[in-house]
Parts: structure tokens; C-alpha cells; sequence
């Protein structure tokens, strides 16, 4: 009997072959060259003048407007916060995707945490006076919300209104596979007479989900290599292990999601990447969504006489050496204040990697607002050309960002 | 050092341009508008492959890209010109009348007559068997977004459609 697909496939079947490849190809190549000739002065212009039409036209409630460059169109080009005070997230029926959670500083919405969705509508998610979430993420594809609070690991479905407790613990951490598709919850446990509890002496285990099963209870692995922390998860749903204590040698795990067993090891000396530095622990490091590149930052920007230390290093898995170098320009390197509450803090001024996404690497960058924006600005590291491209700017009323999509 | 991969770009095209032109024909229903939109899919593609290929989803990032052109492109041609149904039949006879030839062309004009997303949902769902997750994914919006174009897709092609209202349902409704 014939059905819709049948149907389908027969409307199908009438459409020709349009065989415009090699056509792509040539104007794929001219478009590169332009670009690699094109005055910067027009690429301005023309920027200005498409923000100039697009703004009027697509504001958004709650001040969130224009689109950010390359492929992050979920995320705005500028975020503000709203001066009303801002609704619940609600508990019974769905959301636009998340795209990031802050705090703001300015009353009436200042202390909790805010949820941001990809219509530009804000969620209150805890107020003021309200136990504080000690974090949250959002899943790269903005459908799901984790948040951790009282030792809890709650993950909420914004395309619907199930949410569910998925993990407990003392301490927490979370990674989610580049495509959305696992999360793991890092948990460390403490016996309750430590009375110095440390990464070092806590007991770790990790849950694994998988949200393409969302209904599935997570796989809880403990047996993990000793003192060891995940840096992430692969799309393949493994997950990504160093060690906590770090000199010359990074060690490398991929660890099964389902089973605990390591999979692969890598042992890398980082000696030719990073000379100066003896210690690696001031290091920041993630796998690129392929699982074959290690990327390597050190948070210290002057080492001896060693001024690339803040460049963001690809270093591949299996000869060790550095592939490629991302250079992270800072032109105002100077820390911020920023107003409180509940009281003013200092910021350094220092770039935080946010995640690893198909499109390339967020970061969170903290700069000054009097020359060019933030103090908090999300930027877009293009890994294929190296640029580094301002996404999103979040100048007004906000003091901290807990998390960006895929973070 | 950035090495243009035309090679790979054109194994990948020749392995997908039946599919890629069967789904643009099924999205516009026009030769003309079909051929435009792999055009613009390809090129896009082209200029971006090395970051397309390094994501080892190709396929998801060219979906994404075709059904985000389909609505654009539906929308600038709207501005242009109101779609024309002339070259379909008026009515439909009754159902034991009604060949195949027939029951294409009445559903070519029911489709011609959905919104573009409403289109697109009713191609990922029941053409290219995609989950309501997949299919998100592809047209950038939230699973119950995609529930709900359904539900609205299928009910408008029935009452378009009326003829075809036994054919035209959900086929997990038809397996319960």
C-alpha cells in the first residue's frame, strides 16, 4: 500500500541531477582569493551596514541583538540585562534552547543565576538568597541544562519539562561530547572527617548519559586511573583523562563510557612545547572533536624569556608535536573591576576556554570595556584559519558567566 | 598552512548529489529553484570544506545548510512572485481513479502550498527518515518545534489533500 514516503520518493524521483560541482568549486576558490585580497576598510563598511539594517529590524527582548559572526548564529552579538525583574524558568512546559547562564550585578536581577535561551528571553534560575548552584552547563546543541547545587546534579530537558537528578557528590564537573550527544559528571567524594578535602585525596567517579536515551540511568564508572581529572568527551562517548599532577610527561586516557576500560594511552613530553614551564598543572587542555589533537594553553603569559606562553598550542596525539600555534593577542592586559554584589572584584585580565565545538574553540575573554568591549567578551577560535573572532559581547550589568553552550 | 581539499569535496558531492538533488526538488518542487538551491549549498559547502570535513559530520552540516537556504531562498523568491499552481490538475478524480501520476501531482500542489518550515519538516520526517531529534538538529529549532510543524504539516496536507487523507499519515501511527 502506498504511504506518505512512497509518495515522497515518487515526487523525488521527477528531479534531475544538478551537477553544480565543479562550478562551487570555482567560485569556492575566487571567494577565498578575494578574501584574502579584499580591503579591510569594505569588509567594515559592509559589516556596519549590515548591522545598521539588522538591528533595527530583529531587536530582541531583553536586550539581546545581532547576530554573532561564522556559525554561532545562536549566539547574540551582545547581551544586556533585562530591568524588570525576570521570571522563573518554567517548571511545565518547554524553552528555546539555552545559550549561557550569568549572574548580574545590578538590582532587581542581581545574585541568582540567569538562563539566557536562544529567543533572547531570560530565565531566573535561582534568586537572591537562594543556595547559589556551585555550576551549570548547557549541552552544545542548547536542549539540555545541567546545574549542580547542594551537592546535586540536576539535568532539565528545555524542549520539555522533565528533569531529573543524575548524579551526587562534593564536588562536580561536566563535559559534553562535541555533538551533544554524552555528558559525564564529574563527581569527587570526600569522607566526612577530611578535614582538607583536594582533588588528591577524594574518592572519583564519573556518570556517563546518553542523551540520544535520555530515559536510560547513567553509567556510573569508578575505577579510573588514579588521580586523574576529565578534561572531555569525545563524540565516540569516550572520555578524556589527565593526570592531576603534572611535570614533563601528560599522560592521555581514553576511557570507554560504558565499561571504564581505557582504550587508548598516550604519554607526551611536553618539554619542546612548553620549555620554561616545569609545571603543567598551569595548563588549560582540550581534545579537538576528531580525538586526535591535544590543545594545550598556559595560564602564565611570561615565562623567563618565553613570549608565546599564552599562545593556544595543537599538539598531536600520536608524534607529540606541536601542529600548529593559535597566537591569543591580548591588546589590554590589564585587570578590571568590576562592581559587586555582593562586593567589587578585581578580574585579571585573562582569556578561559569555554569549549570545544565543530566550529572551533569558545573562549571566555575578559578585557575592558573603555577600549573595545567586555569585560566579559566570548570569542570564536576558527581552528582551520587560526583567527580569532569576537562572538558575543556581555558589557552590561553582568558579573560572572557560569557557562556557555557546550561548557 | 591551509590546504584546499578540492579532492575530497568532490568525492563527497559525487557520493551525494542524487540524494542532494532528489531533497532540493522535493523542498522546492521547481527544476529551476532546485538547481539554485544545490548551487548555493555547494558552494557554501566548497568554501568551507576544510571545516566542514573536520567536523566528521559532513552530512549533518550540509543538511543544516540546505534547509536554512531552502527558507531563505523561499523567502526572497516570495517577495518576487506568487507561487504558481497552473500547471496542476484543478481537482482529482476519485480514489480508485487516481494513478500514481495523479497522486503525485496532488501532493506536488499540497506541498507547494505549506510554509517552507512546515515543508522541510514533512522531507526530514518522511523522506529522509530522520528522528525528530536529527531533525531539529537540521532546521536549528527544539524537538517540540519540530512535533508540533509535524502535527500542523500532516493535518494541512490532508485538508489540501483530501483525496490522499489515508495515505497522508504518520507511519508510526500506522505501525500501533
Amino acid at each position: 500500500m502506498t504511504d506518505l514516503k512512497e509518495l515522497l520518493d515518487g515526487v523525488a524521483g521527477q528531479a534531475k541531477l544538478y551537477d553544480g560541482m565543479e562550478r562551487a568549486i570555482t567560485v569556492a576558490r575566487r571567494r577565498r582569493r578575494a578574501l584574502r585580497l579584499a580591503p579591510v576598510a569594505a569588509a567594515v563598511v559592509l559589516a556596519v551596514a549590515l548591522v545598521a539594517v539588522w538591528v533595527p529590524l530583529h531587536r530582541q527582548p531583553g536586550g539581546s541583538d545581532v547576530a554573532a559572526p561564522g556559525e554561532l548564529t545562536w549566539l547574540p552579538g551582545r547581551v544586556g540585562v533585562p530591568e524588570q525583574p525576570l521570571p522563573p524558568l518554567p517548571a511545565d512546559r518547554a524553552v528555546a534552547p539555552g545559550v549561557l547562564t550569568y549572574m548580574a550585578y545590578d538590582p532587581p536581577n542581581f545574585g541568582g543565576a540567569t538562563l539566557l535561551t536562544e529567543d533572547g528571553r531570560q530565565y531566573r534560575l535561582a534568586g537572591r538568597g537562594e543556595e547559589p548552584f556551585s555550576a551549570t552547563g548547557i549541552s552544545p546543541d542548547g536542549r539540555w541544562l545541567l546545574t549542580v547545587r547542594g551537592g546535586k546534579a540536576v539535568l532539565r530537558d528545555l524542549s520539555g519539562a522533565a528533569e531529573r537528578q543524575i548524579a551526587t557528590g562534593d564536588g562536580m564537573g561536566m563535559s559534553w561530547s562535541p555533538d551533544g550527544r554524552w555528558l559525564a559528571v564529574w563527581t569527587n567524594t570526600w569522607s566526612p572527617d577530611e578535614r582538607a578535602p583536594s582533588p588528591e585525596n577524594a574518592t572519583s567517579s564519573v556518570s556517563v548519559i546518553d542523551l540520544h536515551a535520555p530515559q536510560e540511568p547513567p553509567v556510573r564508572l569508578t575505577r579510573l586511573p588514579a588521580q586523574s581529572r576529565m578534561i572531555g568527551v569525545l563524540d565516540s562517548g569516550e572520555l578524556v583523562l589527565t593526570p592531576i599532577d603534572l611535570h614533563r610527561t601528560l599522560d592521555v586516557w581514553m576511557i570507554d563510557p560504558k565499561t571504564g576500560e581505557r582504550r587508548r594511552h598516550y604519554t607526551l613530553d611536553a618539554t619542546p612545547w612548553l620549555p620554561q614551564q616545569k609545571y603543567l598543572p598551569f595548563t588549560e587542555q582540550a581534545l579537538t572533536p576528531d580525538g586526535r589533537t591535544l590543545l594545550v594553553r598556559s595560564f602564565l603569559k611570561v615565562v623567563g624569556d618565553y613570549p608565546d606562553s599564552d599562545d593556544l598550542l595543537a599538539v598531536d596525539l600520536e608524534t607529540g608535536r606541536v601542529t600548529r600555534r593559535y597566537p591569543l593577542p591580548d591588546p589590554h592586559p590589564l585587570p578590571y573591576t568590576v562592581k559587586g554584589p555582593p562586593e567589587a572584584v578585581d578580574l585579571s585580565d585573562n582569556r578561559a576556554l569555554v569549549a570545544v565545538l565543530p566550529d572551533g574553540v569558545l573562549l571566555q575573554h575578559i578585557g575592558r570595556p573603555e577600549t573595545g568591549g567586555g569585560p566579559f567578551v566570548i570569542e570564536l577560535l576558527d581552528l582551520s584559519t587560526g583567527k580569532l573572532h569576537p562572538a558575543s559581547d556581555l558589557s552590561a550589568g553582568v558579573y560572572r558567566i557560569h557557562a556557555v553552550r557546550g561548557g | 598552512v591551509i590546504v584546499d581539499d578540492d579532492d575530497g569535496f568532490r568525492d563527497f558531492v559525487r557520493a551525494r548529489l542524487a540524494r542532494l538533488s532528489r531533497v532540493a526538488y522535493l523542498l522546492t518542487g521547481d527544476h529551476h529553484a532546485a538547481e539554485d538551491l544545490v548551487q548555493t549549498v555547494l558552494i557554501k559547502v566548497a568554501a568551507r570544506w576544510s571545516r566542514v570535513s573536520a567536523t566528521r559530520q559532513p552530512d549533518a552540516y550540509v543538511r543544516k545548510i540546505v534547509y536554512h537556504e531552502h527558507v531563505s531562498a523561499w523567502r526572497r523568491r516570495r517577495r518576487l512572485k506568487e507561487q504558481s499552481t497552473a500547471r496542476l490538475p484543478e481537482t482529482a478524480g476519485r480514489r480508485d481513479e487516481a494513478d500514481d501520476a495523479v497522486r503525485r501531482l496532488l501532493l506536488e500542489r499540497a506541498l507547494a502550498r505549506l510554509t517552507p518550515r512546515q515543508r522541510a519538516v514533512i522531507v526530514l520526517r518522511y523522506f529522509e527518515d530522520l528522528s525528530e531529534l536529527d531533525a531539529a538538529a537540521a532546521l536549528g529549532c527544539s524537538v517540540g518545534t519540530v512535533k508540533s510543524q509535524t502535527h500542523h504539516a500532516l493535518g494541512r496536507l490532508r485538508v489540501l489533500a483530501p483525496e490522499l487523507a489515508d495515505l497522508i499519515r504518520n507511519p508510526r501511527e500506522a505501525l500501533v
